[in-house]
């Protein structure tokens, strides 16, 4: 306000004109500038699109100009008061892009850019902004495989350059800062103007070594020239469990496995039903863990009235044993419900901006408070955003910019303890003791009833992330067109983690564990850009700069055990003897020079050549340094005279090309060095090892990437279409080459051989419907991309194959080797052992072919039949077939949005298309692996076999483990040729496709203008609300189908979302 | 125009400011790069003591040494290994990356550690003693476990490799005889400075266990035999055997009767393969005997239990001490047995909390007792009954089971020296190699012996992963697979 009232203060002029500026749908255009032309004489509208201005004769024109809306001059004659209707710039294909180390406008763009808006970002649910990609830009694999608050998705562009892509994250640059994925986690999405995905070599090239997969650059909000605009924003939302595992009852459990029991061992029953061993056995007195056991033991013991008590008043339960026909007393406590819970959220947003000509600034205060699904998970959020420039004069200006996050989260300890076992611990198991403390479940230390695990360990973890950036930055107008900007940016993450268990019976022994992290980068800038028009045809914009980067990284962990009190939980209190502490250091060092020119004569024909020199201090002394250039070209057809014919229905006609190298220096130091690290020590004495070869020749790896991309507007770019095709080639691949053991190693980090992605991206964006307030915009996108290897380190093998297995191929009637890795073959295949049905009766199974898994098990009826694909009477690897790749190949998503009056709606559905998932979490239930688990609800259908005769698709339900016990009907070895994790089943059984069409978003926003809210100083009131992560139609019959590592162990699953709020401008 | 030069020029100088050589340059801090090592006494020294720890992660298992044997059955929770299965192929075969890692490691420091100035000779000769020592034992393991396997001399200092063949198990067994020879050279001391590493009695014992083998199953000769009783002679001066429960047990580490074993403490390395053969707290909650139990809740799984024929063994002598010593029965109120148990790596019992049992027993490698038992074995095969059986009396004597009072037939007498070692050294990883020793040298049929081999031709040698192979076409996989 004070910098508006002085610049009217110094306002020379003497006709006031005002007016109101509406947009092209209507609506008032706040924040549209307004300059009297060839003055610095300006202002903004005003949230209602009404604006005054004092212009100092008739003579004088005004300019209204608004980001994305197509500037309008309009002399002032004798008018005092001017209405303006400003129309579109033309959409998508004007708009202005972030560029490395400059902008650029989209019309005359030679490379591959995606860009995601702040509407995808603003009404968003999720804590992480990154999530609010998937979907949207082709091209770019975003994998949520966890749902817990905060977490980060897995974010892969154009197929990666590594054979697991999931790793092959993209470089990430926030406001100028570039670093890894960590520096966007944090971030307010609310703060975030615009992301803007890089995916051709020819945009990434300028970001050199670092930039093979990819780069994302993420602009935060700023001030516009204006009254003080402030806004606040409250959100709450309720997060739901989207599918639920389809458990049986306890009563049900208990019935088909004792029964089971007593049917099918015929070697140790008693061992499973009595004794208190597992779910299932009874001689479990009362307060103790399980709660089953024979109901007139109970009365015997405890007396009548106790008894009728817990059925009367605490739910208990009584059952007919099918083994013993006595009665049974059980309590039912589904372990489902206890492991998730219903989450609450709550968003707090606050930000004010405004500015003058001189000065403009942004600052926003945000708060989260999110509960995960799983019990006791948790996401607090506070963040603090000051982005603001000031002109010192004209030609000199400083920005700077503050951000500070605060996070402080709990995830689950451990993933698979608490999400493939005690979710499955059996019903029976008691919740509580009788004094109202929780009690273990079956109680091993590794995993436990969850409620345990958060009373006595996880309500003490206290995790804190530090994030500070600090940015100081000029731009200096040298001379007309040469532009000097030196930046400074400080950036640390610092973690306090402290854990600790209190006493219990499960571990008395008081562990406490803290660590400290404290990361630093320190980053310089220079950059002179020089933009010069030689005629008025020819353009030419020329960058120059260098980039110097020191990252370093300090991490102390302790632990010790032993306190003597519950309520000292730091590392003080434990045992002086029993005390650990470790700390280590590394830095990186990168010093990088860059150009580019771009030149296009009179927007036609367009050409861009970068160039970028990096030096890295992960590689040895002559292998240092590395040259990325990058080139590109473009010509808009429908700039050329003979295209205007076609202009009415081809409005843009766009034809671009480009080529490019950039580079992956994502190994470490000691990877060229080899290192002798401590830590092997031996009674007492610290030790050393070699625990790295050294390769002395490594360099990075290059990718060099080739598109040809066209793009297209239809009717006045009312639908536009940008097509394109790449073609990717990683060579000098630095990767873990496998080693002859005899070399004492399994492998050494290597450059060798190359892997290629080839793609097709498509998207569309379109204003099907468009009449008087209603609008309909839909976006669409798809993206194919396929993924093999081109050339391998040669081996002895066909295809130099490494990894993998002999399978028989019936085709050829030989045994081949498949799988692993191999020169020009797809990567990411899975193969399992081919389930063709159940032996009916032992008779039928007298003449099973030898099964080499089962350890000389005998089969009988109820045993799977495997398809014996070599017919040689024997199930081995060579019977294994192809189930398919672990990894979808077609991927992208719709965004609809409709907005009527002030009243507006969005549609959001994202695809994936071609990978399978094996359900290894059913398959682990049905096989009773550690021979206590729940059961699903399988057990008692009509598709498993119960006793001799049954003609079933399910093999029994042994309830002694599958595994343990060699019966593998249900787990089979992976050979291989399956998911290497324990947790996998490698049985067709168990096999399904993972395609799914995911109902991610919908959502409703009414602004609301009115009278008795300016009372109020309200100048505006969004009213929000939606459901995200709605569900999914797939075949897949696990929780999600967003599995992508070939087996799903049982998932912290993505929140079905529902969210509500309240957005006030004042 | 001039002006922008001159500008240009500022503003190169600026940002090329930086741009010295060494600003790409740092320093590791918390590791050591393979140029920076090998400078000083204390690098070698570290290292060995690396190697020992190495060397106590290798030996933590019983796959390669005790599975295949008839030592156990399957417990209460499994799996157990494809090797106790019998069930071994190239797919599911161990493999030997880290006998060739802890070998890397001792050919680095032999390598260099000659080249370094030790503040005494002996303190420098003691390490390379020991480095000697180990190599021969990893090799020594190799041999028994696999047969023919590479010989590698030199660390591996290219990302080139030698690719190199399997050696024929006599030409590996020449070097380890090699090895530990100079490793008796030169050790300085004729007795123990620390029992929990390698010492000149230690490398007495394995060139004695060695010998024997290289006579029984490489096709060697009496003279072996020979040098066997003279290396246990030197191995054994000034030890003595010690009452039962007291060799293993966590309070009398290293005592009289202990010739090497490999230290476990419980912060640096608590899971001590014998966990396999324990209960977790539930299991044997109702057993009578819960106290005497070495069960914990945590840390222990009974994969396997102690075999019906090693009972059966100790059942033969009512006296025997060990059927209650070294093993141990979960009895309900029934008296029906809940499970058999290990009862000799009995771990330790947390001092904060007596509900905590981890398992920090030593693995011990030699002891005098194993050595006597080696010495009755080479007596007997030279065929000097009467003094094998007087040093096989010393073991069964301290066993509570009297004298032998067998036949005096070679092989009788042979049998029942392999049975003791099997009732006295169950589960000190012995029992395969013994039962091997035993079938090549004629006393037994390993397949009618060990109850999972009853019927089958399976190899004796361990197979070696198809991957290797792969790896190295110069690899054969072993004969029979």
């Amino acid at each position: 306000m004070l910098f508006c009232a002085r610049l009217s203060l110094f306002a020379q002029n003497n006709i006031p004109v005002s007016g109101k500026v509406t947009l092209d749908n209507g609506e008032p255009g706040p924040g549209v500038s307004v300059l009297v032309k060839g003055t610095t004489t300006g202002t903004a509208t005003s949230v209602d699109g009404t604006y005054t201005i004092s212009v100092p004769n008739s003579n004088a024109t005004l300019v209204f100009s608004f980001i994305g809306y197509t500037a309008q001059e309009i002399p002032v004659g004798n008018r005092t008061t001017i209405d303006v209707n400003l129309k579109p710039d033309a959409k998508a294909l004007e708009e202005v892009l972030v560029i490395g180390y400059g902008e650029q406008s989209r019309a005359t763009l030679t490379s591959s850019i995606s860009k995601v808006g702040a509407e995808e970002f603003s009404n968003a649910p999720a804590a992480n902004p990154l999530v609010q990609l998937q979907g949207k830009v082709a091209g770019l694999s975003l994998q949520v495989n966890n749902g817990q608050p905060g977490s980060n998705p897995q974010i892969f562009i154009r197929g990666g350059t590594s054979t697991s892509p999931e790793g092959d994250n993209p470089l990430f640059i926030v406001d100028g800062i570039v670093g890894q994925m960590r520096n966007i986690s944090d971030l307010n999405p609310d703060n975030i103007e615009s992301v803007q995905v890089l995916k051709d070599a020819a945009s990434t090239a300028i970001y050199g070594a670092r930039a093979a997969n990819g780069v994302i650059i993420i602009k935060t909000k700023s001030g516009i020239a204006g009254k003080p605009r402030v806004n606040f924003k409250t959100t709450f939302g309720i997060d739901r469990q989207g599918n639920r595992y389809d458990f049986t009852s306890a009563r049900d459990y208990i019935y088909v496995s004792r029964n089971n029991i007593n049917q099918f061992n015929k070697s140790n029953p008693e061992f499973f039903l009595t004794g208190g061993r597992y779910g299932m056995s009874t001689g479990n007195p009362r307060n103790s863990r399980n709660t089953l056991e024979f109901l007139d033991t109970y009365i015997q013991n405890y007396g009548q009235e106790y008894v009728a008590g817990l059925l009367e008043n605490e739910g208990w339960e009584t059952m007919v044993d099918p083994v013993t026909g006595r009665k049974l007393i059980f309590q039912e406590t589904n372990y489902q419900d206890v492991t998730f819970q219903k989450a609450f959220r709550q968003e707090y947003d606050f930000d004010i901006s405004g500015g003058t000509e001189k000065a403009n600034y942004f600052i926003g205060l945000g708060h989260l408070n999110q509960q995960g699904l799983v019990l006791g998970t948790y996401y607090k959020n506070y963040s603090a955003l000051f982005n603001a420039n000031y002109k010192l004069s004209d030609k000199f200006s400083v920005n700077t910019s503050i951000n500070y996050q605060l996070r402080q989260s709990s995830a689950p300890g451990n993933y698979q303890n608490i999400l493939s076992r005690s979710v499955t611990m059996p019903f029976t198991y008691r919740l509580n003791y009788e004094d109202g403390k929780p009690a273990p479940g079956e109680g091993v230390g590794s995993f436990r009833n969850r409620n345990h695990e958060v009373y006595y360990r996880e309500k003490y973890d206290d995790n804190r992330v530090y994030r500070s950036t600090i940015n100081l930055g000029a731009t200096w107008d040298i001379l007309p067109g040469l532009t000097f900007k030196p930046g400074v940016y400080w950036f640390t993450t610092e973690g306090i983690e402290n854990s600790f268990e209190a006493a219990n019976e499960v571990n008395a022994n008081r562990n406490a564990a803290a660590a400290h992290n404290f990361d630093k980068q320190l980053q310089l800038d220079g950059v002179l850009t020089y933009i010069k028009d030689l005629g008025q045809k020819h353009h030419t914009n020329t960058v120059v700069g260098s980039s110097y980067i020191n990252t370093h990284v300090y991490r102390m962990s302790g632990s010790g055990r032993g306190a003597a009190t519950d309520y000292i939980t730091t590392l003080n209190s434990t045992a002086l003897e029993t005390q650990r502490i470790t700390t280590t250091k590394s830095n990186v060092a990168t010093m990088s020079y860059f150009g580019r020119t771009t030149y296009d004569y009179d927007r036609k024909y367009l050409f861009s050549a970068s160039l970028r020199i990096d030096g890295s201090s992960n590689f040895a002394a002559n292998h240092k340094y590395g040259v990325f250039p990058g080139v590109s070209a473009g010509w808009n057809v429908h700039n050329e005279p003979f295209w205007q014919p076609l202009t009415p229905y081809l409005s843009t006609f766009k034809l671009r090309t480009s080529y490019g190298e950039t580079g992956n220096d994502a190994i470490n130091y000691l990877d060229t060095q080899g290192s002798y690290s401590p830590g092997s020590n031996y009674f007492g004495e610290v030790g050393i090892l070699n625990t790295r070869l050294a390769n002395r020749n490594l360099v990075w790896e290059t990718t060099t990437s080739f598109d040809v991309g066209v793009d297209i507007g239809l009717f006045s770019n009312r639908a536009t279409l940008l097509i394109d095709y790449y073609n990717k080639l990683t060579s000098d691949r630095i990767f873990g080459k496998p080693l002859d053991a005899t070399t004492g190693f399994s492998s050494i980090t290597s450059n060798f051989g190359s892997i290629r992605s080839r793609g097709v991206e498509v998207e569309l964006s379109t204003t099907p419907v468009k009449s008087g307030s209603f609008t309909w915009n839909l976006d669409f996108n798809f993206a194919f991309n396929r993924s093999t290897a081109v050339e391998l380190p040669e081996n002895s093998e066909d295809k130099n194959r490494s990894g993998g297995n002999f399978v028989y191929d019936t085709e050829s009637q030989s045994y081949v080797k498949v799988g692993g890795i191999a020169e020009g073959e797809r990567y990411g295949g899975r193969w399992a052992f081919n389930m063709i049905g159940v032996y009916a009766t032992d008779a039928d199974a007298a003449d099973a072919p030898y099964d080499v898994e089962t350890a000389g098990r005998k089969k009988v009826g109820g045993d799977a039949i495997w398809q014996d694909v070599d017919g040689n009477g024997r199930i081995d690897n060579n019977d294994m077939v192809f189930m398919g790749y672990i990894r979808p190949d077609k991927t992208g998503g719709m965004v609809n949005s409709f907005n009527y009056k002030g009243l507006s709606g969005r549609f959001v559905v994202d695809y994936a298309i071609g990978h399978v998932i094996d359900n290894s979490f059913r398959g682990r239930s049905l096989a009773s692996a550690r021979n206590n688990n729940m059961t699903l609800k399988d057990v008692l259908g009509n598709d498993i076999w119960k006793q001799q005769g049954d003609i079933a698709t399910i093999p029994r339900y042994t309830v002694q483990s599958d595994a343990d016990y060699n019966y593998r009907n249900h787990l089979r070895a992976g050979n291989g040729l399956g998911t290497t994790s324990v947790y996998s089943t490698n049985n067709s059984l168990y096999y399904s496709k993972g395609d799914f069409l995911a109902f991610r978003e919908v959502s409703l926003n009414y602004h609301l203008q009115a009278n008795f809210l300016k009372k109020a100083y309200i100048q505006g009131l969004d009213i929000f609300g939606g459901i995200y992560n709605i569900g999914y139609l797939t075949a897949y019959d696990g929780l999600m189908p967003e599995v992508y590592e070939g087996a799903d162990q049982g998932s912290y699953p993505r929140p079905r979302q529902f969210n509500f709020g309240v957005k006030a401008s004042f | 125009m001039k002006r922008i030069i001159i500008y240009c020029a500022f503003l190169g100088s600026l940002l090329g400011a930086a741009g010295c050589e060494n600003i790409v340059e740092v320093e590791p801090v918390s590791e050591i790069t393979g140029a920076s090592y090998w400078q000083a006494e204390g690098d070698v020294l570290g290292y060995m003591t690396g190697i020992y720890s190495d060397f106590r992660g290798l030996m933590n298992t019983t796959l390669l040494l005790e599975d295949r044997s008839d030592s156990f059955v399957p417990g209460l929770e499994g799996p157990v290994s494809d090797a106790w299965n019998q069930n071994l192929n190239e797919n599911n075969a161990p493999n030997w990356v880290n006998h060739y890692n802890l070998i890397h490691h001792c050919n680095l420091l032999l390598k260099y550690a000659p080249g370094i100035t030790f503040s005494t000779q002996a303190k420098k000769d003691r390490v390379m003693a020991e480095a000697h020592f180990i190599r021969a034992y990893v090799y020594f393991i190799l041999i028994r476990a696999y047969g023919d396997v590479p010989l590698v001399l030199q660390p591996t200092e290219s990302d080139e490799p030698l690719l190199p063949s399997r050696a024929p198990a006599a030409e590996v067994m020449q070097q380890i005889i090699i090895d530990v020879n100079q490793s008796i050279t030169l050790f300085p001391e004729a007795g123990f400075v620390n029992k929990s590493r390698a010492s000149k009695p230690a490398a007495y014992a394995l060139k004695a266990d060695a010998l024997l083998w290289k006579k029984k199953v490489l096709n060697g000769t009496d003279q072996d035999l020979e040098e066997v009783l003279a290396a246990i002679d030197l191995a054994t001066p000034g030890l003595s055997l010690v009452n039962l429960p007291q060799i293993f047990s966590t309070d009398n580490r290293n005592n009289a009767e202990i010739i090497f074993s490999i230290r476990f403490l419980r912060d640096e390395r608590s899971d001590q393969y014998g966990s396999r053969l324990k209960p977790r707290d539930i299991f044997v909650s109702n057993a009578t005997n819960k106290a005497q139990i070495p069960y914990s809740k945590n840390g222990a799984r009974s994969v396997y239990n102690p075999s019906p024929k090693l009972q059966a063994l100790y059942n033969q002598n009512p006296n025997d001490k060990r059927s209650s010593e070294f093993i141990i029965r979960a009895v309900d109120a029934a008296n029906q047995t809940i499970g058999i148990f290990d009862n000799k790596f009995r771990g330790t019992l947390d001092p904060l909390d007596p509900t905590i049992r981890y398992y920090d027993n030593d693995i011990i490698v030699y002891r005098l007792a194993g050595l006597l038992l080696l010495k009755a074995e080479a007596l007997a095969a030279l065929n000097r009954l009467p003094e094998a059986v007087t040093e096989l009396n010393k073991v069964k004597n301290r066993a509570g089971t009297g004298d032998y009072t067998g036949t005096m037939t070679k092989q009788a007498v042979e049998k029942e020296i392999l049975d003791e070692r099997f009732r006295e050294l169950y589960l000190e990883l012995k029992r395969w190699p013994d039962l091997l020793r035993f079938h090549f040298g004629g006393t037994i049929n390993i397949y009618n012996e060990v109850p999972n081999l009853n019927g089958k031709q399976v190899p004796l040698f361990f197979p070696i992963p198809r991957a290797q192979i792969d790896l190295n076409p110069n690899l054969a996989q072993t004969e029979g697979y």
